[in-house]
């Protein structure tokens, strides 16, 4: 499969372009069942400390019970805003849980939906008010938001992955203080770039003086960068040895060990 | 002497409250600053200015909440960009948890636009295998995305007559990882079509050689990229009306987290720098003594 | 109260709680370490079965009748073998499959964009083409310095990560000049690092302040 990869690029037939596409879209697919295989692992893990009763066994609890408050609403409601000929297809109970959670008022006369919907609002706030006929909710579909999965996703896991990142700013800072000591040239070398860099890189710098900005610019587009550039090839090297090795044989670490 | 050890050894909680404060007292007491947009981003939205009416631009999201303070004002501001220039918007991200952060970005555009799924935007979501997703969607556009929400890509206005990703007015990447390399390796080597990108500070340094070569045309770095990016924004379109733009031009849309994070940034390094310095000069001193 | 305000304030509060972990580990951490790790988990499960699962294979193979992928379906399936220990040696065909192919397209691609055009652009500084047509080694001009420091610090950096020689004499004193360019970059990259980290600690701040206790106080901004 190596030698294929690698002779691929070389033969601009539209076989081998063709044979390039669809060898990619097979990659693709058994990447799906390798998320599967990482999603198998962490449960496994948590499982096992459930059963053994290990300490701390209350929170995998908690970790089962956050995958299936996802997994329930996503299976049930999908993942994005259904379109009108899906909409339509679902339950009137289904419907209603999804209007009502995105804040519809469900009106049943025409009175009430006209009334609603004459009330002055801005362009850009609509009146969120759906009404109720045998053939359907109208003017509904165009108020839908958000499903429950995205309203958990944006409420729920954007704030926890977010506050755990950046409790990173807190650590580097104590980090620095504590640890950041110029015992060396080089290290003198590092410092005394970091902090042109940072003061640099923001206003108060550009405030301190005009140049100083241009001063960052030019550090990021020559000294540094030919390290950078240095880095990049040798790393480059280095994934070429170790693709050849893969493809030759040598290296079969990644196949998982044993006989 | 014993002063100067003591302080160099403070309790980390200490340090964490004086960074806290110089976080949020900024936010509070807004602090305007001058800022000067430098060359790398002025490259991606220069870029993008000269693109004709009805052009489509591909952006890859390729980052998750853990990024989002630095890539999601930049995610908008290109956004705003190519709606008031009338462009139209493929978006797709390479990250498991970067779907609901696409699906939101264009909810926050439906929100400031008149925008309709299918002809003025469209939301790939999730796209799985990255480098192979690229050199698939090189060759074959529809066979690589084949649905967006449910829509079919030969079915959609917005994707008429893509048969290649290079056949897109433009591509950028905005990435927190190692994305950059993906895209120029698998992307912009093979199939020679124009890429730019916004990355988290954090990988910004690392990515100076691809412009230097050109392989990217721009490159937006970090939260000050974003503000720079917002602000030539708000320059250009401040004060210009739109009949696709839902919200009131005096609103200051163009001004978001990017800007009003900047008096903080400064803020928060100056005092950094503070602390170390300080901390180096109590160190050789404490040393010399001993 | 809308959805949109208990989204808002449950926000707030799983914020404050991960945050609690800098004063001292403690159960309301804990607690939310596992939630943020169930529904990640839930997600994924979402995500691969509507993005991935739907759209690469079940749709392509019921309504575009593509019989072939039930080769990579069945390569799948083979991976998940991993799981049995009986049947786990089944797994490596497909890890051979997915790693080969992946290192043979990785070649080309790499070899070109982080070596090949590495090293034309640094040729292209130290030899540039004069509005004559000539040829010139280094072109004078404003940004010559920049231009010398490029060129000379990746030969140095170069020289530096060159193992297979001894760094002595005058190799060495190259390789020494190559390690203060990479200090500059190193430090360059921390002064960056910083500057990220404090992003997000910012993006969370401006939540909490101008989304969370807006909609407690309006104050306008």
């Amino acid at each position: 499969m190596g030698i294929i990869g690698i002779t691929t690029y070389y033969i601009p037939l539209k076989f081998s372009q063709d044979l390039l596409s669809d060898l990619s879209s097979w990659e693709r697919i058994i990447s799906g069942f390798a998320l599967v295989v990482g999603i198998y692992s962490l449960l496994n893990h948590h499982y096992h400390k459930l059963r053994k009763k290990a300490p701390g066994w209350g929170f995998s609890v908690v970790v089962y019970v956050g995958m299936v408050m996802m997994v329930i609403p996503g299976f049930w409601f999908t993942m994005d805003v259904p379109e009108k000929a899906e909409f339509g297809t679902w339950s009137r109970s289904k419907q209603t849980l999804l209007l009502r959670s995105n804040g519809i008022q469900i009106v049943n006369t025409q009175p009430e939906y006209d009334a609603a919907i004459a009330k002055p609002h801005p362009e850009d706030k609509p009146p969120k008010v759906a009404l109720n006929t045998p053939e359907g909710y109208l003017t509904a579909q165009e108020q839908l938001v958000r499903v429950p999965i995205q309203w958990e996703y944006d409420y729920i896991f954007v704030p926890m992955q977010a506050t755990m990142f950046s409790m990173l700013a807190f650590y580097i800072a104590s980090a620095a203080y504590r640890a950041f000591r110029a015992r060396t040239i080089e290290a003198t070398v590092l410092l005394i770039t970091g902090i042109i860099l940072m003061i640099g890189r923001v206003p108060i710098g550009e405030w301190m003086w005009s140049k100083l900005p241009n001063i960052t610019e030019w550090i990021l587009a020559n000294p540094s960068m030919a390290a950078q550039r240095g880095i990049m090839i040798g790393i480059g090297l280095g994934m070429i040895a170790t693709s050849l090795r893969i493809i030759f044989g040598i290296e079969r670490t990644y196949m998982g060990g044993g006989e | 002497m014993n002063w100067m050890t003591r302080i160099t050894q403070l309790d980390r909680r200490w340090i964490f409250l004086l960074v806290a404060i110089a976080v949020i007292l900024p936010q509070i007491f807004i602090i305007k600053m001058p800022m000067e947009p430098t060359k790398p981003v002025r490259q991606v939205f220069d870029f993008i200015e000269q693109i004709p009416e009805g052009g489509r631009v591909f952006i890859a999201l390729d980052y998750d909440p853990s990024s989002q303070a630095e890539l999601l004002p930049m995610t908008l501001s290109i956004m705003q960009h190519c709606f008031e220039r009338h462009l139209r918007v493929i978006a797709t991200t390479f990250w498991v948890t970067g779907k609901g952060l696409v699906s939101s970005s264009f909810t926050q555009m439906e929100k400031e636009y008149n925008i309709t799924h299918g002809v003025d935007y469209a939301n790939y979501g999730f796209q799985v295998g990255y480098a192979y997703v690229i050199m698939q969607a090189g060759l074959n556009f529809p066979a690589a995305l084949p649905m967006a929400k449910a829509q079919r890509t030969d079915e959609m206005e917005i994707t008429k007559g893509i048969q290649k990703l290079g056949d897109v007015d433009y591509i950028i990447d905005l990435a927190a990882g190692a994305s950059i390399d993906v895209w120029v390796a698998y992307g912009v080597e093979r199939y020679k079509f124009k890429l730019g990108g916004g990355v988290t500070a954090v990988s910004a340094t690392q990515y100076y050689p691809y412009l230097d070569t050109g392989q990217l045309n721009g490159l937006i770095g970090g939260l000050k990229g974003a503000a720079e990016y917002e602000i030539l924004l708000d320059n250009k379109y401040g004060h210009m009306s739109n009949p696709l733009r839902k919200i009131d031009v005096d609103q200051k849309v163009f001004l978001g987290n990017g800007t009003k994070g900047m008096g903080s940034q400064s803020i928060v390094h100056a005092l950094i720098i503070f602390l170390v310095v300080i901390t180096n000069i109590f160190y050789f001193i404490t040393r010399k003594k001993v | 109260m809308s959805m949109e305000t208990i989204g808002i304030w449950i926000a707030a509060f799983l914020t404050l709680m991960m945050y609690s972990f800098l004063y001292q580990d403690n159960p309301f951490y804990k607690f939310g370490e596992h939630l943020y790790l169930g529904v990640s988990v839930g997600y994924f499960i979402c995500v691969t079965w509507f993005e991935v699962f739907i759209p690469q294979l079940f749709v392509p193979l019921r309504e575009d009748q593509k019989y072939i992928l039930i080769i990579p379906t069945v390569l799948g399936i083979f991976m998940l073998m991993r799981f049995i220990r009986q049947a786990a040696w089944i797994s490596r065909w497909s890890m051979a499959y997915y790693m080969g192919f992946g290192s043979g397209v990785a070649i080309p691609s790499v070899l070109l964009a982080s070596i090949m055009a590495q090293l034309e652009q640094t040729m292209i500084t130290i030899f540039q083409k004069n509005p004559e047509g000539r040829v010139d080694i280094i072109a004078w001009g404003p940004s010559l310095t920049g231009q010398l420091i490029t060129v000379i610090g990746l030969l140095c950096v170069l020289t530096y990560f060159y193992f297979s020689v001894e760094h002595k004499g005058f190799i060495g004193r190259v390789g020494r000049v190559g390690i203060y360019f990479l200090m500059i970059s190193f430090g360059a990259s921390f002064g960056y690092t910083v500057m990220a980290r404090v992003s997000l600690l910012i993006g969370r701040v401006q939540f909490l302040i101008n989304v969370w206790l807006d909609s407690i106080f309006h104050f306008a901004k």
